[in-house]
């Protein structure tokens, strides 16, 4: 990103001067590295703010018909539940159980042939649970039904292929996995692209524009509005070139030996509500919990004073903590490639003293 | 009684007083509204992170019962936790407090007042590093520039003086005393 800014700090897809044009070489050699990443051709990626932005291009860019539906799940993220909110159209939740498991038969029972889209979570952002997504899609594509699938917890800590998934569409941001915030991916298939209209038309999104019409460019550029997030896309395909080089499987492994050590320690430990499968099921990086008598920020207040870093509240899924858990909100801790073993002991170490302090 | 003539920059002689203390800008106060529980969190902390001293602020907040109830410590934490009236208090060794309890401004302030007067005697005093406890009695040597006979050694110095020579009870009564506000002025300067 610095190299960007110091040395071709320019637009891209515009000019013919050098430094746009290596400004243009590097944004989409970012874009071929995204895709790698994924099983993707380049032009099934469009470059977003975000994954809520990516999430939001696929609802607000399809054309709705009345009568249709869209299944989803409790699982959701509110950024892959408020979307599809949409003026008729009916939204149907699928519950997990108590853990946070989906049971696709639940899918099948929800999806009819008016359903436009399936929408659910790869894996939970809560619970660490991850979802049936293969079953899934073969239930969406049954009834012709799209399969937006939130990849913004999987895709940066384990191998994901579009293609296996059988997606639709997938969403993820860049800041989950080791790049800079403010860009996000939207990988769709890409005659299903072609069908989207862009968020935000204006600069870069079209072919031609008389006083009466236009004409959009065909995906990714024609659903990438105005200048788009250069320097973030260009220090998001280094960070996937960095995770590449370590090898998505080993993350893979690296985070499941750890977060089943942080599971069998909290599970250990009396006077804690510990939320999702249990330790020997295959699940995320993602422990949520909640400290008897007190309030999750506050757990996460002394944690921090002991050096432990880690999220609290509803983590932007409130029908999920009210609806499942029975709380407003819990702690969650996450894993990634840089937490080491020491890390984890010293966290379980820390929960312990708070769970003495109540 | 001789009491020591304490110099002037020794924490004992500032005194402690919150309100005056956030306008000088040395202590911060701020406020959030985290997600899930809607209630407003009141955090004060000294502008210049400190180490308080964790057994004397322990001590303190034991002999302070009842205004602090359910006083809980934790050394590796370096966390006192307690109710002060309707605010759930934690107080860190870093001299952060963290005030919560569906309290307005003025609410929290009226509980942080009390806790850092209650706690001051563990505050670090800048001249001898050590615990203001230990300058009020002379104990710390560094912030002693002689004794004297019937001298004065404040009404809060005399609270701390009296957690030392006094018997448990006297020192918990000053400890109320002094954490109420009710005792005023500063040691005389040195």
């Amino acid at each position: 990103m610095l190299e960007f800014y110091r040395e071709y700090r320019a637009n891209v897809e515009r000019g013919v001067h050098r430094l746009s044009v290596r400004a243009t070489e590097e944004f989409e050699a970012a874009r071929r590295e995204v895709a790698g990443l994924i099983g993707a051709s380049a032009g099934e990626i469009v470059f977003t703010k975000n994954t809520t932005e990516a999430l939001s291009l696929v609802a607000a860019g399809r054309e709705w018909r009345k009568g249709e539906n869209v299944v989803t799940t409790l699982l959701e993220h509110h950024s892959n539940l408020l979307p599809w909110r949409r003026p008729g159209v009916e939204v149907r939740v699928v519950r997990p159980d108590r853990e946070g498991r989906l049971d696709p038969g639940e899918f099948e029972r929800a999806v009819d042939d008016r359903t436009a889209v399936v929408a659910l979570t790869h894996l939970s952002n809560v619970l660490g649970t991850l979802s049936p997504v293969e079953e899934v899609a073969e239930v969406a594509s049954e009834h012709g039904a799209w399969l937006v699938v939130d990849g913004a917890q999987s895709v940066p800590h384990r191998e994901v292929d579009v293609r296996k998934l059988g997606c639709t569409f997938l969403a993820f941001s860049g800041h989950k996995m080791l790049g800079p915030t403010g860009i996000g991916v939207l990988y769709g298939r890409r005659e299903e692209l072609e069908r989207l209209s862009p968020l935000c038309p204006g600069g870069g999104t079209v072919r031609e524009v008389t006083s009466g019409g236009h004409e959009f460019l065909e995906p990714p550029a024609g659903l990438e509005g105005g200048t788009p997030p250069i320097a973030e896309a260009v220090g998001l395909g280094e960070a996937v070139r960095y995770l590449r080089r370590v090898g998505l499987e080993n993350i893979r492994r690296h985070e499941e030996a750890l977060t089943r050590r942080m599971l069998e320690g909290l599970w250990g430990l009396k006077g804690l509500e510990v939320y999702g499968p249990p330790p020997e099921e295959e699940r995320g990086g993602i422990v949520s919990f909640n400290v008897e008598g007190m309030d999750p920020h506050e757990v996460a207040s002394l944690l921090d004073a002991s050096g432990v870093l880690v999220r609290s509240g509803h983590h932007c899924a409130m029908p999920l903590h009210l609806e499942l858990l029975g709380r407003p909100g819990s702690v969650r801790a996450s894993l990634y490639l840089y937490n080491t073993a020491e890390e984890v002991e010293r966290f379980l170490e820390a929960v312990g003293e708070i769970v003495r302090l109540r | 009684m001789e009491l020591p003539r304490l110099r002037g920059d020794c924490l004992v002689s500032r005194g402690m007083e919150l309100p005056e203390l956030l306008s000088l800008g040395r202590f911060l106060l701020r406020d959030s509204r985290p997600c899930a529980t809607g209630e407003t969190i009141w955090e004060m902390e000294p502008a210049e992170p400190l180490q308080l001293d964790f057994p004397t602020l322990c001590a303190l907040f034991e002999l302070s019962r009842p205004l602090s109830t359910e006083p809980r410590y934790s050394a590796t934490l370096g966390v006192v936790r307690c109710w002060w009236g309707k605010g759930r208090v934690t107080l860190f060794r870093n001299g952060k407090i963290r005030i919560q309890g569906h309290l307005d401004r003025e609410e929290a302030l009226r509980i942080a007042g009390p806790v850092y007067r209650l706690a001051w005697g563990a505050f670090p005093c800048g001249v001898c590093g050590g615990p203001s406890l230990r300058c009020a009695s002379g104990e710390c040597g560094a912030c002693v520039e002689g004794w004297e006979e019937g001298g004065e050694a404040g009404e809060e110095g005399e609270v701390l003086l009296s957690l030392l020579e006094g018997g448990k009870e006297e020192a918990s009564r000053a400890l109320r005393r002094l954490a109420r506000g009710e005792v005023r002025g500063r040691t005389r300067r040195g």
